[in-house]
């Protein structure tokens, strides 16, 4: 590895909002715009004028998402007209390659500094967009298969139990309120005020209640496992990251909290679309020069507990290391968002946990894997 | 009218106060809800939003009452127009009530009690005496907002003018129609209704006849409603039924049936033990777990399963389609139903006929109490007239029933019915003058009948006609012979919308208006028809009738003169389909409406899905853009066979447009429809056919496929839901003929509805659910 590389200096996001919760109405655009000026004034160093370039990963940019976003939420946030904006998508994965962009950007020496950043309004856009117009010969391969339906079919595989799942989900919960106590998400969300409305806390983590998440019905397969409970709530979020190369950071007097070390991208199966972490973290470890043994701690998403014990169970994943602090299940999975908010939430828990090498990884609809690893600096 | 009622303060939010505030909203009037405590007064709004059957055409007015207390807000009485006074039956509290609003009255205030059982001469003597002259009785029925009787009682101090003000107030404004009572125990509708239950009980019990059986014979049979007498006893509640029977005995000392209100044994007990009907889970019926519903055995007061006898006299009575031909049919039959009914009927029609002047000055204020307190079909001289009152008079006098000598005196003058007509109007006997006098009608309500008795008939059918309603309109009036409550649209009714649409042009007349006459507009195609082609296999004439009617409604919507359509009640399917190719909708505020094909396998093939899609694409132009949302709309109401429970709430599922108008008194919508389709006339320039619509295509088609696999896969519709929905995916998104580059033609996409309307039809689980819904009345999920 050559001495430019690229780093992150911050990372902050919005508390997750849920169904019936107050950021229900925020618009997308100014709730990133509020994260990103929340980043900018929490590094009071860094003059406005050195981001480059704000890249938003965004999962359905249409609507009140579209009209490329990003550069309106640079405007927005009050940057200057001189910074540039663009969408990434890859689905849940879009604002994980954001990250990845801008890394990538500062490798090839066509960037210094910019700000990574991914937000969801699922309650204002629908998944799926507003118009879907869908190819016949896709739709023959089971390319539009149901995100539910792919983790059952994880599920079916490994005999993933009911009870697994829900012990999976109700720990996540449980795990997200102990942070939540102990302060440990104090660093790490900012926030909200639009629309009259203040959210200081994210609204989905909840005192489980047992007797309801063993009754509820499968909610995607007849006679199937997986329940509203064992899966990530719809949500809406913001998230954002302030990438540098190293050098710049430097200069600037910037102090990286983590390295990035290496990046990776897998496709997979669509109707397994929940294994992609998999191939994708064992091309980010070969690139980093790792193994699994030298992670200390885990960012992997929950889009599904069941998708999340595959991943676990299949490839021998230390269950201890993953998702110190709870994950999508009690949190919720805005999906242009959840990339940056687990980076975000991963440097926070290296930092807890005084850890060295920290991996984040996700599936992705349409059958793919992200991974990112990082090292604190 | 010199009256000005802007804002009303209901004292006590309880179930009437509550529901009478809510009905007030849907006719768009603001309302003060006093009660106690502050959060008397919010519970009391809260419990009429959540009341079924719903008291708001849209729960969201509640917004338009304003909950109060006595202790902090007393001042604002002052900002009412109208005072109603809903609290409990007391008379000691109702005086200290009055007393503590008094000084806080406007000078010009009106109140009235919604009491059921004091006299106005009680309560008005407890009142200032300034306030006297303001003060009568509204007695609304429940629930207010469906039933459209309000009984009027004043005193001899009341002002003369400002009751018929508020009458037609209550008329115009409130869709309710006003009683004219005397003030006497239980007024008008609950003085008859209470002798025909206490009589029923009685008779049924010398008859040995059991709860079922006597609620089998007392209810939709004899044009009563269904839940006929014990069932309707365990609804209102055993306990005020006896309070009303006490009242009429204590109070009835010149009443020549008192003796019929002493409670029978069984009663007293069940109201002694608290059990009181549905409000304590158990009284004349106990609902044993889902479904199973046990009938009261009146002499050991145990409940156990009824048993369903079949009478020779309900069999013979199904042969008459009207209700007045049944009533001769079922006292003419020598069993003991047939017996049964009889005694009932003359003990109604002799206690009502002995009630004149008694109750009320005239025979038509005690028919119209029953039809709009009671919902029943006809009120009891109605029902004498069809029965033959020379003919029932005879035998009355054999059986030594007694009729009052006013009536032999009206059959000796030569007047053998106790209505007529006189070339002009409908008339009513009135005993005191000896003479036949007009029937007062409203100006707005267009009586169908009259216009057909006076020369309006242009062209009469089996179930439709077409009339002259004046200044230039014609209208078709339908009626169905097949089955005169839902009228399903038959042949004889689309010939004569074809017929109008010819006979408007070719006569110059300005417009045309389309209602029924029935007790619904429409329930939607004739089913049995459709079985039956089914049956018969033969496709072709299955696709030619579809196209008929497709080709009929297409008419109408084109046609070079304004078409309005005046529904009211059920309009589903095909009866949805005829009133939104119309240009305009001129409703009753009870409007039942929806697309509910899928309901018996089979998808809205009459034009249905274009006018919804039409419809959606208007109201979603300046919102998001894109061809998919309009469909996914359209889908969410056609798909899940959604229906309005009210005009508004068919506005807000997109059924109707803002520009159709919405009528709370149902009545009147035919004249409203007429003045509707008269200011379209002038200028009017028929509907050009739509180029911009846009459908998703194939692609949008396979989205929605998707969708429906998912449904499928979680096992939340069947197979054959899911072939039906993503036939109407097929039709909404244009398929084939569809694309978000190029507008879809009209007909094209009416080809499509046609194409999988039979490709349906030939499906045998379809057919299944349309023969389970013919024989149950529900649909089938299968």
């Amino acid at each position: 590895m050559s001495d430019r590389y690229s780093v992150i200096i911050d990372a902050v996001r919005s508390p997750m909002g849920v169904k019936n919760g107050n950021m229900i109405g925020m618009r997308p655009d100014d709730m990133s715009a509020l994260i990103v000026k929340a980043l900018l004034d929490r590094n009071p160093d860094l003059k406005p004028e050195e981001v480059e370039d704000v890249v938003l990963g965004c999962a359905f940019p249409e609507g009140s998402q579209g009209m490329l976003m990003a550069r309106g939420v640079g405007l927005l946030a009050g940057l200057p007209i001189t910074t540039a904006g663009k969408v990434v998508n890859r689905f849940c994965g879009s604002s994980m390659d954001s990250i990845h962009q801008l890394s990538q950007a500062i490798h090839a020496g066509d960037l210094e500094l910019g700000i990574a950043a991914g937000v969801e309004d699922m309650f204002g856009v629908p998944m799926g967009g507003y118009n879907p117009d869908f190819n016949p010969e896709l739709y023959e391969q089971e390319f539009y298969i149901g995100m539910g339906e792919t983790a059952e079919n994880l599920a079916n595989e490994l005999e993933i139990s009911r009870d697994d799942q829900e012990d999976f989900s109700i720990k996540s919960h449980e795990k997200a309120l102990a942070a939540w106590s102990a302060g440990r998400f104090d660093n790490e969300v900012v926030p909200v005020e639009l629309e009259g409305m203040r959210v200081e806390k994210d609204e989905g983590p909840r005192e489980p209640d047992v007797e309801k998440i063993r009754s509820l019905e499968p909610a995607f397969l007849e006679g199937g496992t997986i329940t509203p409970a064992t899966s990530s709530p719809v949500s809406v979020g913001a998230s954002a990251v302030l990438v540098a190369s190293n050098t710049k950071a430097e200069e600037l007097g910037l102090r990286p909290r983590a390295k990035i070390i290496s990046r990776a991208v897998a496709g997979v199966d669509p109707t397994l679309m929940g294994m992609g972490p998999l191939p994708a973290t064992e091309k980010a470890l070969a690139r980093a020069g790792l193994t699994l043994d030298d992670i200390d701690v885990i960012e992997l998403n929950e889009a599904f507990a069941a998708q999340s014990l595959y991943v676990i169970r299949k490839g021998g994943w230390p269950q201890e290391k993953i998702n110190l602090n709870g994950g999508a299940i009690a949190l919720g999975h805005p999906l242009g968002c959840s990339g940056a908010r687990i980076i975000t939430t991963l440097i926070n828990v290296m930092e807890q946990q005084d850890a060295r090498y920290g991996l984040a990884t996700m599936c992705i609809g349409t059958g793919q894997g992200i991974a990112t690893i990082l090292e604190r600096s | 009218m010199g009256l000005k009622i802007e804002k009303v303060a209901i004292l006590g939010a309880g179930l009437m106060g509550g529901q009478i505030g809510a009905h007030l909203s849907n006719a768009g009037i603001p309302s003060m809800a006093f009660d106690l405590k502050q959060d008397l007064a919010e519970k009391g709004l809260e419990a009429a939003v959540g009341i079924k059957p719903a008291a708001f055409y849209n729960p969201k007015t509640v917004d338009m009452i304003e909950p109060l207390n006595y202790d902090d807000h007393i001042e604002r009485i002052k900002e009412a127009d109208w005072v109603i006074e809903a609290i409990a039956e007391r008379l000691d509290w109702k005086q200290e009530l009055f007393e503590k609003i008094a000084p806080h009255l406007k000078d010009d205030v009106i109140i009235s009690s919604n009491t059921s059982g004091l006299s106005w001469a009680a309560m008005a003597g407890t009142l200032p005496e300034k306030l006297r002259s303001r003060f009568f009785i509204t007695h609304f029925f429940n629930p207010p907002r469906y039933m459209r009787l309000v009984e009027f009682v004043g005193g001899p101090e009341t002002d003369k003018q400002m009751l018929q003000d508020m009458a037609a107030f209550c008329d115009d404004v409130l869709g309710k129609g006003a009683v004219w009572c005397k003030d006497t125990p239980n007024f008008v509708a609950n003085r008859i209704g209470i002798y025909g239950m206490m009589l029923t009980m009685k008779l049924a019990d010398e008859m040995q006849l059991s709860i079922t059986d006597v609620d089998k014979l007392t209810g939709t049979l004899i044009g009563h409603p269904k839940s006929a007498t014990f069932r309707t006893g365990d609804v209102v509640g055993l306990d005020t039924l006896v309070h009303v029977a006490n009242t009429a005995y204590e109070l009835g000392e010149n009443d020549e049936a008192r003796e019929l209100f002493k409670i029978p044994d069984y009663l007293q007990k069940l109201v002694d033990e608290g059990r009181l009907g549905q409000k304590t889970g158990e009284g004349f019926y106990k609902k044993i777990s889902k479904g199973v519903i046990h009938e009261l055995n009146t002499k050991t007061l145990e409940y156990e399963p009824g048993v369903k006898r079949k009478f020779d006299a309900v069999r013979v009575s199904k042969n008459e389609t009207y209700l007045p031909g049944k009533f001769r049919a079922l006292v003419n039959i020598d069993d003991v139903a047939g017996t049964f009914i009889w005694e009932l009927l003359a003990g109604i029609l002799i206690y009502s006929a002995n009630r004149v002047p008694e109750i009320a000055d005239d025979i038509v204020n005690i028919d119209n109490a029953m039809k709009w307190g009671f919902a029943w079909e006809m009120g009891p001289f109605e029902t004498w007239d069809a029965l033959g009152v020379a003919e029932t008079i005879e035998r009355m006098k054999k059986e030594s029933k007694k009729a009052p000598k006013w009536i032999t005196e009206m059959l000796a003058s030569g007047q053998d019915s106790f209505y007529g007509f006189d070339g002009k109007q409908k008339t009513f006997y009135d005993p005191g003058s000896k003479s036949m006098k007009p029937v007062p009608v409203h100006e707005k309500a267009i009586d169908v009948q009259i216009i057909k008795k006076t020369g309006g008939l242009i062209k009469k059918d089996w179930s439709a006609s077409l009339l002259d309603i004046g200044d230039g309109i014609a209208m078709v009036s339908t009626h169905s012979v097949l089955q005169p409550n839902f009228n399903p649209i038959d042949g004889s009714i689309l010939q004569m919308y074809t017929y109008a649409a010819d006979w408007v042009a070719e006569n110059d007349y300005k417009g045309l208006v389309i209602a029924s006459e029935c007790t619904h507009f429409s329930a939607g195609a004739n089913l049995k028809f459709v079985l039956k082609v089914i049956d018969d296999r033969d496709w072709e004439k299955l696709e030619g009738v579809n196209r008929a009617m497709q080709d009929t409604f297409q008419k109408l919507h084109y046609a070079p003169f304004p078409v309005v359509a005046a529904p009211h009640w059920l309009a589903l399917g095909g009866g949805y389909e005829t009133i939104a190719a119309c240009d305009r909708i001129v409703t009753d505020a009870e409007l039942w409406t929806g697309l509910v094909e899928v309901g018996v396998g089979l998808i809205p093939s009459a034009g249905g899905c274009w006018r919804m899609v039409t419809r959606m694409t208007d109201r979603m132009a300046k919102g998001r853009a894109g061809a998919f949302p309009v469909v996914q709309k359209v889908f969410e109401s056609v798909g899940f066979a959604k229906v309005s429970t009210s005009a508004k709430h068919a506005v807000s599922i997109g059924y109707l447009t803002k520009d159709d108008q919405i009528v709370v008194n149902g009545s009147h919508r035919v004249y409203e429809a007429k003045q509707e389709a008269l200011a379209m006339a002038d200028g009017y320039e028929p509907p050009a056919p739509r180029e911009d619509i846009f459908l998703p295509g194939k692609g949008g088609m396979l989205a929605v496929k998707t969708m429906i696999k998912g449904f499928t896969k979680a096992g939340k519709i069947s197979e054959h839901d899911a072939l039906v929905a993503e036939k109407l995916g097929y039709v909404l998104t244009g398929a084939d003929k569809g694309g978000i580059m190029k507008p879809i033609a009209e007909q094209d996409f009416l080809d499509l509805e046609r194409e999988a309307f039979v490709s349906l039809a030939g499906e045998p689980k379809t057919r299944a659910r349309i023969e389970h819904t013919l024989k149950t009345g529900k649909p089938l999920r299968n």
